[in-house]
């Protein structure tokens, strides 16, 4: 029966294109719409990737008086400490890492300094990037970031100024590129809290503590990263201080980012919910498996007099039955293929398209007046879009082919089931 | 000569119309026999009904002792598969298929090697002269090498009986002389038992015995 039923899917090919291509559409849709869907979201989380963190949680103040000495950058102004101990208590939070991040105006130059707990998931993570020499052990060492120490002709061993303490460089660290709050230097947590404090610039802007910070990294479950995102919003929404700062925040209020705040950079259709993806998917499959019904039971029609033939010569109903159920199969596996390898080529082409992402000022501070060009202000970058071929919605699609083939096959099992051979044979 | 094939009583209605009333003959092992009658007289339905295809209202037929009336829709396909031949006025050949896949239709469904299918095949092409034609597709045979196809597919099982209805119905006179030299070679060396349906006189008087069927009842034998 195999010959008859090859023969009939081969050389009747047109008949049967339409089902096999409607299959894999329908399968080349499923997987790269999800696939799609999974990658936009991890593109926008691709900002946060350098620190291993989910959530940035900033306060905007006032812009320092003089550009002179250690001060905090408007967009981070002092977080108390007590409100590390709020956010870790929030669900879904994981882990919360702390940093203190000063411009510092000295005479010589120019310097973004970030104080880190070297214990810390972030310090951990700032570790792990040192590409020469090693890790601080004291508080008067610090690392060096690679772009700025090139620049700067820096090397491991090099004595440096901060703000009047002197600091020896231990190590050079790649962090620079596609991050969140880009420094030059990395230096122990304590060492910069004291450094802030004993400022008379950072006091004459806001009041300072001795354990105050001015960056919260939150690292929170993927899953609840939302929920946990609006928790923080909810507790952290109160604002005690009037005015605004030169980007337009509110003074005085929190800016949580999440992956979220970057995807309606990203508009795409695939940021859809996932109820209405849902609904799109199941639309096209119930059109899809309109049409593949209609085709094939036109077919089975198209061919009563050759089942009434089959049965002439002592085809049994169940015979004929195989033969349907065995083509439907057939069609189905080789839509199925060719929608999986039609799915693997689309998104390797979609691997190799770029997004974009712009890092907003706040998240990124650097002194306007400093930069050659204010539109330089945001940091614009460029990745390649994270898409992979993902198993699970070729698994998922195979079974929808199948739940297809089955409705098919029952459908036209039911014509067939009609016929009377006597009827068919006896007329050209 | 034993009886091959016994109908005792059969009647069958279509709709409203009564198209065979009790009718009863026998059809005895390596006979010719030629069923003949007006359109409408009911001899189609009546070979239907032998060959297994349509079910008697009443009445009771058996072929070499087994009673196919009785038969489940699966034992009666069974049975066309293993004890009977039947060959159509129009060919019915499936166009997909060659000559050669076309005679071996009948014995895919069985746990039987492709070689010996194929091989069963060709002596039946053999027996009808179409060996030179085995890897041709239907379109490309004249009406004649058409109808070789299908005798020959009924042959491939052996059956004991062929069932024609109108076998040179749809060929020309020298087709058709052809056709009917076939079956009486068939008949005569083979030994093998043919019932057919025709309207021709001609083609009828070439059989063992001619039933004449009005009306739905047997006229004369």
């Amino acid at each position: 029966m195999l010959k008859y039923i090859l023969k009939n899917l081969f050389k009747r090919k047109r008949k049967y294109i339409l089902s096999m291509l409607v299959i894999s559409s329908v399968v080349l849709l499923f997987i790269v719409m999800n696939s799609l869907s999974i990658a936009y979201k991890k593109a926008s989380e691709l900002p946060f990737k350098n620190i291993q963190n989910s959530i940035v949680i900033q306060k905007s103040g006032n812009v320092p008086e003089e550009t002179k000495g250690a001060v905090l950058p408007c967009s981070m102004t002092a977080i108390k400490s007590d409100y590390l101990k709020i956010i870790a208590s929030i669900s879904g939070v994981k882990n919360i890492s702390s940093g203190l991040f000063l411009w510092v105006f000295d005479k010589d130059y120019f310097k973004r300094v970030m104080g880190v707990d070297w214990e810390s998931s972030l310090g951990k993570k700032i570790i792990s990037g040192i590409i020469a020499g090693s890790s601080p052990k004291s508080i008067h060492e610090v690392l060096v970031e690679q772009t700025f120490s090139s620049r700067n002709n820096f090397a491991v061993g090099d004595k440096i100024d901060i703000a009047g303490n002197n600091y020896s460089i231990t190590g050079i660290v790649q962090m620079t590129g596609k991050n969140i709050v880009e420094s030059d230097y990395y230096a122990d947590l304590r060492k910069i809290q004291e450094t802030a404090y004993n400022s008379i610039d950072v006091q004459k802007t806001e009041k300072f503590e001795p354990d105050d910070v001015n960056i919260i990294f939150v690292d929170a479950d993927l899953m609840q990263i939302n929920n946990a995102a609006e928790s923080l919003n909810k507790i952290l929404a109160a604002s005690d201080k009037h005015g605004f700062t030169p980007t337009g925040k509110a003074l005085g209020t929190f800016t949580i980012t999440t992956p979220k705040s970057f995807e309606s950079q990203i508009s795409s259709f695939f940021f859809l919910s996932d109820k209405l993806m849902l609904l799109i998917l199941i639309t096209i499959i119930a059109g899809a498996i309109l049409i593949i019904i209609s085709s094939l039971n036109h077919n089975v029609i198209e061919r009563t007099k050759e089942f009434g033939i089959m049965r002439a010569v002592g085809y049994t109903n169940i015979n004929i039955q195989k033969i349907i159920i065995s083509e439907t199969f057939i069609l189905l596996i080789t839509g199925y293929l060719t929608g999986i390898i039609a799915s693997l080529a689309v998104i390797y082409f979609l691997s190799k398209m770029n997004v974009t992402i712009t890092i907003p000022w706040e998240l990124n501070p650097f002194p306007h007046f400093l930069l050659s060009s204010p539109s330089q202000a945001d940091t614009i970058q460029s990745y390649l879009l994270p898409i992979k071929f993902q198993l699970q919605y070729a698994i998922t699609g195979f079974f929808i082919s199948l739940a297809m083939g089955i409705l098919t096959i029952a459908f036209t099992l039911r014509t067939i089931n009609k016929f009377k051979v006597m009827e068919v044979l006896r007329h050209e | 000569m034993n009886d091959l094939v016994i109908a005792e009583n059969v009647s069958k209605k279509l709709g409203a119309v009564q198209i065979l009333k009790n009718v009863s003959f026998t059809i005895k092992s390596r006979e010719l026999l030629a069923v003949q009658g007006h359109s409408g007289s009911g001899k189609s339905t009546l070979l239907g009904l032998l060959a297994g295809l349509e079910e008697a209202d009443s009445g009771k037929i058996q072929i070499n002792g087994t009673v196919i009336t009785q038969l489940s829709e699966k034992d009666l396909s069974l049975f066309r598969r293993n004890d009977i031949g039947i060959v159509f006025q129009f060919f019915n050949l499936i166009p997909v298929l060659n000559v050669v896949e076309n005679i071996g239709l009948p014995l895919y469904p069985v746990k039987i090697k492709h070689n010996e299918i194929f091989k069963r095949a060709k002596d039946a092409a053999d027996k009808v002269g179409l060996s030179h034609r085995l890897h041709h597709y239907p379109n490309s045979l004249s009406g004649g090498e058409q109808q070789r196809v299908a005798i020959a597919r009924a042959l491939i099982n052996n059956p004991k009986v062929i069932f024609a209805d109108e076998p040179t119905g749809n060929l020309d006179s020298d087709n058709g002389k052809k056709i009917i030299e076939l079956l009486k070679i068939l008949n005569r060396d083979n030994g093998l038992t043919i019932a057919m349906v025709t309207h021709d006189n001609a083609i009828a008087s070439e059989a063992d015995r001619i039933i004449k069927l009005k009306d739905g009842e047997i006229q004369s034998e």
